[in-house]
């Protein structure tokens, strides 16, 4: 089938590439871009591993195509600084274990956090869980998980 | 320690890694769950452009197994498939497409045979058996103690119990990338044990264990479903020496469920025998495990299903009948627990109803009869350590437990339970004298320090705990600690991680091999006090790069009878679990309210790791106790191969962990550690079900408590019949005569 | 790593241009919106189509806009993503629809997926719902591929895969109608006639046709609630879907009730039979105990979920019961 140009910025970089239609944004970042930060547990949209922010947006990069993606602004973990609040946070508390749903996780709670800077409301707790709710984890049981995203977000650590 | 380059993205796992020239394998799997293979024609396979090798079972014929007693597997499938999902061919070529697309045009043709596909048939045994000496694999009959219980017994009961097979669903999926350099082996793996893959590629392939390297790079996830040898690490090898390029080989997430190697279903009978004031008397613990197709650690996990209920309560006169049977699924093997959480569940079940018979509150009953410290247990396992009083003590006062049980209203409701586990096996799985674990560190010539370790991190931190050892030491920051970890070539020998080994053996050789460098060290600086790192400078000054070695062997020789390999270990960490419910008596859904958990760690190394590994171990049981199942349909094929289909807990259903660590401080340990992977997970299926007993009355005495099952009990309930799911009684089952281990005979040394 | 299969990919400019290049390419042609649906089911090979003709620059099928007298009438695109859906303001008065796209599967679906998309999706059975390999080992069936099987009914003659879409019966609940644009041109329909009882081709949609917005009434349904059955809060679709909608007087008196079901049937149904009893007077324990009953007794599920039909039967039961008496409870 025909190649096509595909035209998107990934991490705030401009990047161009000849690729075909039914390549999903997953493995034009991990194959074409080298950029294998982006994980995969299932390419079904099944797990969470994949995820990255499409235009802002957390989406799962196996299931978008990549001329659906032409154009759009991508963050994958490679983009987010080192220095960030999340990245801190989850070093600090253990939150990352075998690592491997990390980068995914930290996409979905920084778009998350970028929509609710801190913000007293006796509900945020819950509503941090289920903005990583589509995002698996095998190994963590989300407490500290959860305890980052508290941190990251400038509220009181639980921890006794 | 790497958790900011996996945070970052940087940490690279087995998938990420690319070569020039690489090429893409896949495998070709069986449609059958049991069928003789008349034929294999892979020529237009062959031809297909863009593939450049193709094999099949003939090209890997040499038998392998995890265990030195189950070599019963060949990479790929000859004359018989056992299971759907079986490999039965491979093939390489430049994309994974190609690869793909050459596998259709493989013409595979089979005759089927008659499928066994549960215990009941395995034991009945129509019909061609799964391998040639019949299904039944393994038995074991053991009685421990006195041959007759030391008092008369007041009180018998007896308790049947099923527990389902389950997977461990790591997030990464397996993946092995293989090159030859010169006539060697380099075979990068996401597997747990480097050592063990390494010795048995050298098997297969004929050569000695130095021509073969394996490396473990980040793993992401494994709890025992990445210790086995794989067709996978096995065929990208082969095809690699054949096509002469790199083959990279990564499983879709339905080919990790026939990889395996999980849970083994298990049918259970228990019976006790007691005073009626709740002194135990005697124990009779039979199981029947599901096998599935190959042996893998089948063999072990049937010891287990006896080995450890000893370490946690004394039991005078212990008998036990296990057995393993063949069966066409994808073969059974370690989960995180290793034979322990089935058995595990059925004892702490069946205390609770007979706490409730004898009029004993379940806190009570098993504080009558806990085994005590520094102790040899009745089937000769040595107890040093433990915690477990101070355990049971602790979890019952902080979750409330003697105010709560029996009186929340109904639907909600509390339940307890305790569980012990080993820190590694004292027993390697080939039988020989050397170390389990060697660390080497090197100084450089400028000071900087390097830790070699065998051991293999797979997200449990044990990375952490070899830096964290030596850190303490030297008294220096683990931050200027470089860790080369779990590469045939560069890192001593070390077993591997499973059997909660690495803290207590890796980090006592980590431990030992930075007192052997301070000890050099400041024997070049004539024994004056200053800062390591100054006397480093000084010593390698003087000397240039120096080297430190540490190892460790558990101290112990297992007793002399047959199976006594199993269960031995240089120390136990002990928990207790409080479980609180809330039940919906309408749809049958269970919302956990919160689970209070005491373990003792012996001493916490780093605490958020091991606070980390017990919310994961919760977690991962409760997965198993309300979602998690592995069954099969009447045709052979898994139900449901997928994570949509094969479901854990969210975000959303995780309940609040309330955590209390007790440090008993354990001789052995280093720093006095004990192992917190495994032994968690143990008491929190019994806990949960006791609390739904104690929340609407009924028993769930088979796992999964799944919505239907739990309004099926109560059902049975609101009709006057026994309010239970789970099955009657035991299967017949050919189990020989039990060998008598007396408690010790007169004049004989216990075993120390 | 799954991967797709090659296909040819268009991007329309228009809802015209879409119409034409769907028939211009023929039935092997599928609309592509979200994708959320369509690409699992092709990494699976469980749909094959060689073309795909993507809808999401189409202007006609973004936003949300109020019409009508008083503004009475809303106008939902297709291509609204159901994140936006779930929590948007035009929406306030539909609990049920806002209840139902806030409960599809996971954040990150949502993102994408759309309620076009969700409305026409695929119907479901834990015997096609999978890898190609797994269902030729089985044998191919009625929806799978050519077969003449079905592996949940032995001795089926027509296929009985489930609906399992939320948005559905939350629509139906509310009465709402939705427009589809083709090349024989437009048309207005209640949303129950968008399905057939068939598990195979479960969309009365007609090749060529695109769904383009969903319309509401304010006058037809004034309360309403859906209820989703899963056994965990994320991912999973729904073992049994139940959407409420009721118009009642100022002294309670239920004026109109629309009780739907999904996740039971090929089709979302509206359970007239049991809706009706709750006619002209207001709820009391023993009415609403009425209609759940035979809501259970109207659904018929087969054994092709991940939960067995007696349970999701009996549940409907259950979950319309609780439904009813979630509106109770809320002040009128």
């Amino acid at each position: 089938m025909t190649k096509f140009l595909l035209d998107l910025k990934v991490n705030g970089r401009r990047r161009r590439l000849r690729t075909r239609p039914h390549k999903t944004l997953l493995e034009i970042l991990r194959e074409d871009l080298g950029l294998t930060g982006t994980k995969h547990g299932c390419e079904l949209g099944e797990c969470g591993a994949c995820t990255v922010l499409l235009n802002g947006k957390s989406v799962y990069s196996c299931l978008v195509l990549a001329p659906q993606a032409r154009g759009g602004e991508v963050l994958t973990i490679e983009g987010v600084p080192p220095e960030h609040p999340l990245i801190r946070a989850f070093v600090a508390t253990g939150a990352v274990q075998c690592g491997y749903c990390t980068p995914g996780m930290i996409l979905a709670a920084k778009a998350f956090l970028d929509r609710n800077p801190t913000q007293e409301r006796t509900s945020w707790d819950r509503e941090a869980l289920e903005a990583v709710s589509g995002n698996l984890c095998r190994c963590t049981g989300y407490a500290k998980i959860l305890e980052a995203v508290r941190v990251a977000a400038g509220k009181k650590s639980r921890r006794r | 320690m790497d958790a900011f380059s996996k945070a970052v993205g940087r940490a690279l796992y087995a998938d990420d890694l690319r070569l020039p020239g690489m090429l893409y394998g896949k495998i070709l799997r069986s449609p059958h769950p049991h069928a003789r293979i008349l034929s294999l024609d892979t020529r237009q396979a062959e031809s297909l452009p863009g593939v450049r090798a193709v094999v099949t079972g003939r090209g890997l014929p040499v038998p392998y197994g995890i265990l030195p007693v189950s070599q019963d597997e060949t990479a790929l499938a000859m004359e018989k498939v056992r299971y759907v999902g079986e490999p039965v061919a491979a093939v390489a070529a430049d994309t994974e497409e190609t690869a793909g697309r050459a596998l259709q045009l493989i013409r595979a043709e089979y005759d089927p045979l008659p499928p066994v596909l549960s215990l009941e048939e395995a034991i009945r045994g129509k019909g061609e058996p799964v391998h040639a000496k019949g299904n039944l694999h393994k038995a074991v009959s053991l009685k421990f103690g006195d041959a007759n219980p030391p008092e008369e017994p007041e009180y018998t009961r007896e308790d049947a119990f099923f527990y389902e097979g389950n997977t461990h669903l790591p997030l990464e999926e397996h993946s092995a990338l293989a090159l030859w350099k010169k006539g060697r082996l380099v075979l990068y793996s996401s597997t747990q044990t480097p050592f063990h893959l390494r010795k048995i590629l050298a098997k297969v392939f004929g050569l000695p264990e130095d021509a073969v390297r394996v490396i473990a790079p980040k793993v992401g996830g494994g709890f025992g479903g990445k210790l086995d040898p794989f067709a996978h690490d096995l065929c990208a090898s082969k095809l690699a020496r054949d096509a002469g390029r790199p083959v990279k080989i990564t499983l879709t997430r339905e080919e990790v469920f026939y990889c395996h190697r999980g849970r083994h279903p298990a049918w259970m009978n228990i019976r006790t025998s007691w005073k009626k004031t709740g002194e135990l008397l005697e124990m009779r613990f039979r199981s029947c495990l599901d096998g599935g197709a190959y042996g893998s650690f089948g063999v072990v996990c049937t010891y287990y299903q006896g080995g450890l209920q000893p370490t946690t309560y004394r039991i005078p006169s212990y008998t036990v009948e296990s057995a393993r049977y063949f069966t066409n699924k994808p073969p059974c093997g370690p989960k995180r627990g290793h034979g322990t959480p089935q058995p595990r569940f059925a004892l702490e079940a069946h205390l609770d109803k007979v706490a409730e018979e004898l009029g004993l509150g379940p806190v009570e009953l098993r504080l009558k009869n806990l085994a005590p410290p520094d102790s040899t247990t009745v089937n000769r396992l040595r107890v040093t350590s433990s915690g477990l009083r101070e355990c049971v003590e602790k979890a019952a006062e902080a979750s409330g437990f003697r105010d709560k049980f029996r009186k929340l209203p109904y639907g909600r409701g509390i339940g307890f339970a305790l569980g012990s586990y080993l820190c590694g096996a004292a027993v390697p799985i080939y039988w020989n004298e050397d170390p389990h674990s060697r660390v080497r560190i090197r100084l450089d010539a400028k000071g900087g320090i390097t830790v070699f370790s065998g051991a293999t991190d797979i997200g449990q931190g044990s990375d952490t705990v070899v830096v964290w050892a030596v850190a303490e030491i030297l008294g220096v920051p683990p931050e200027k600690i470089r860790l080369v970890a779990a590469d045939t070539d560069r890192t001593p020998f070390d077993l591997g991680t499973y059997s909660s080994r690495v803290t207590y053996m890796a980090g006592n050789a980590a431990r030992e091999a930075a007192e052997n460098l301070l000890e050099k060290v400041y024997r070049r600086t004539g024994g004056r006090r200053m800062p390591f790192e100054k006397a480093a400078r000084i010593a390698v000054e003087k000397e240039g790069a120096l080297e430190s070695w540490g190892s460790y062997k558990p101290p112990l020789k297992p007793a002399n009878f047959k199976g006594s390999g199993v269960g031995p270990s240089p120390a136990y960490s002990f928990c207790a679990c409080a479980a609180q419910v809330q039940c919906d008596p309408r749809t049958g859904r269970v919302r956990v309210e919160r689970i209070t958990f005491a373990h003792d760690i012996g001493r916490a190394i780093h605490r958020p790791s091991v606070e980390g590994q017990i919310e994961g171990a919760v977690h991962m049981a409760l997965g198993e106790a309300f979602l998690e199942e592995q069954t099969f349909h009447p045709s052979g094929l898994h139900r449901g191969p997928g994570i949509l289909d094969y479901k854990f807990l969210s975000s959303l259903e995780m309940p609040e962990v309330k955590l209390i660590l007790i440090e008993s401080k354990d001789p052995g340990g280093p720093f006095g550690a004990k192992e917190v992977g495994q032994g968690p997970l143990l008491p929190v299926i019994p806990a949960v079900a006791n609390a739904i007993y104690d929340a609407l009355g009924i028993r769930m005495d088979k796992t999964p408590f799944t919505p239907e099952n739990i309004l099926l009990a109560l059902e049975r309930k609101s009709c006057g019949r026994i309010p239970r799911v789970g099955p009657e009684g035991f299967p017949d089952i050919p189990f020989p005569e039990p060998t008598h281990i007396p408690a010790s005979l007169p004049g004989e040394t216990v075993p120390c | 790593m799954l991967r797709l299969p090659a296909f040819r990919y268009f991007s329309a400019r228009n809802l015209g241009e879409a119409v034409r290049m769907l028939m211009d390419l023929g039935p092997e042609a599928t609309i592509l919106a979200g994708g959320t649906d369509l690409l699992p089911k092709m990494k699976r090979r469980q749909i094959r189509c060689k073309a795909l003709v993507d809808i999401r620059l189409l202007k006609e099928i973004s936003g949300l806009r109020r019409t009508g007298e008083n503004g009475g009438e809303v106008h939902i695109g297709s291509g609204v993503p159901l994140a936006e859906a779930a929590s948007h303001p035009l929406l306030e008065e539909w609990d049920a629809v806002r209840q139902a796209a806030a409960q599809v599967a996971t954040p990150s679906i949502r993102n994408a997926a759309t309620l076009g998309g969700n409305l026409c999706q695929d119907t479901r059975c834990i015997f096609v719902d999978r890898s190609e390999e797994w269902r030729a080992a089985l044998g191919f069936c009625l929806k799978s591929g050519d077969g003449a099987v079905c592996h949940a009914a032995p001795g089926a003659d027509r296929c009985r895969a489930v609906f399992s879409g939320d948005i559905a019966p939350a629509l139906m609940a509310a009465a709402a109608r939705v427009r589809l644009c083709g090349g024989e041109g437009t048309r207005l329909l209640p949303i129950e006639e968008l399905y057939r009882d068939d598990g195979r081709v479960g969309l009365t949609r007609k090749h060529g046709e695109i769904l383009t917005e969903v319309l509401l009434d304010r006058r037809s349904c004034r309360e309403s609630v859906y209820l989703k059955l899963r056994r965990r809060d994320c991912f999973d679709f729904a073992l049994l879907g139940v959407a409420i909608g009721l118009l009642r007087d100022q002294a309670g008196t239920v004026l109109q009730a629309r009780i739907a079901l999904g996740g039971v049937s090929p089709v979302p149904f509206l359970a007239w039979e049991a809706s009706r009893t709750l006619l002209g007077n207001p709820l009391t324990p023993e009415s609403v105990a009425e209609a759940a009953s035979i809501c259970a007794r109207l659904a018929k599920p087969i054994s092709n979920a991940d939960a067995s039909p007696s349970y999701r039967k009996r549940m409907a039961a259950v979950l319309v019961a609780r439904g009813l008496e979630e509106l109770l409870r809320k002040p009128s």
